[in-house]
């Protein structure tokens, strides 16, 4: 493979680094070369390898009633306890519009926010259950 | 909970709004949802295209953040294995 090589000192073998970045709403891949300070781009040794990407994704938008893909059995991505607080944000958004009724949209944005804080844990737990503390106890 | 009980929930309270206007209401949540909880994790794939030397590859608009990138082969062995993310951008840029 282009860019492997054995290090004689230590006698492992060795490659230049593999690196990624983001810009322009593209990922970039290069190999990094330290001794040359250079960035190579894959060539044909590479052509075909796989890359996986792990990634944060934005939920998927329901479809408006007047596309032909409108289903009113969709589904949200988000698992179903947090499906409340969506619907929370939309009344709120209702609300808004309408200056008399302020106080019911702010009361609909904090439900929305509690949900925030709940959906954040979730994903922080990463659904592996919480740490419990376990008090030391002195016999 | 399906997109017709949401929007039935919605109705509760703004009977004057029409479907599509809550629906567009509703994707919006979702948006600012997703945004702010990072709760929707995926992994995708591509091929590298060497024979181009192509450097850069197209995002999908879904992609909030990439939380990692593996490569296949990047050790020289046949595995695919995570590599580091570049912090910065490279000195000398290249298009391709």
């Amino acid at each position: 493979m282009a860019g492997t090589y054995v290090d004689n000192y230590s006698k492992r073998y060795a490659t230049n680094k593999w690196v990624w970045w983001t810009e322009r709403d593209a990922i970039g891949i290069a190999k990094y070369d330290p001794v040359a300070e250079k960035f190579y781009s894959p060539d044909a040794d590479q052509h075909g390898k796989k890359i996986t990407l792990f990634y944060y994704k934005k939920a998927t938008q329901f479809t408006e009633p007047n596309s032909n893909s409108f289903s009113w059995t969709a589904t949200s991505d988000f698992p179903g306890q947090f499906h409340d607080y969506i619907v929370a944000k939309a009344i709120a958004l209702g609300y808004e519009r309408k200056p008399e009724q302020l106080p019911l949209a702010q009361y609909f944005h904090e439900k929305f926010e509690k949900g925030v804080r709940e959906g954040r844990n979730y994903a922080y737990r990463a659904r592996a259950g919480t740490v419990k503390y376990i008090k030391p106890v002195d016999f | 909970m399906k997109l017709k009980e949401m929007v039935e929930l919605v109705q509760q309270h703004h009977s004057e709004l029409g479907v599509t206007e809550i629906v567009k209401m509703i994707n919006t949540a979702q948006e600012e949802y997703s945004q702010r909880t990072r709760m929707l994790e995926r992994a995708t794939q591509f091929d590298l295209d060497g024979n181009n030397a192509q450097r850069y590859y197209a995002l999908d608009e879904s992609i909030l953040e990439i939380k990692s990138v593996d490569m296949e082969g990047a050790d020289g062995s046949a595995d695919h294995v995570n590599i580091p993310k570049l912090v910065g951008r490279p000195v000398r840029r290249d298009l391709t």
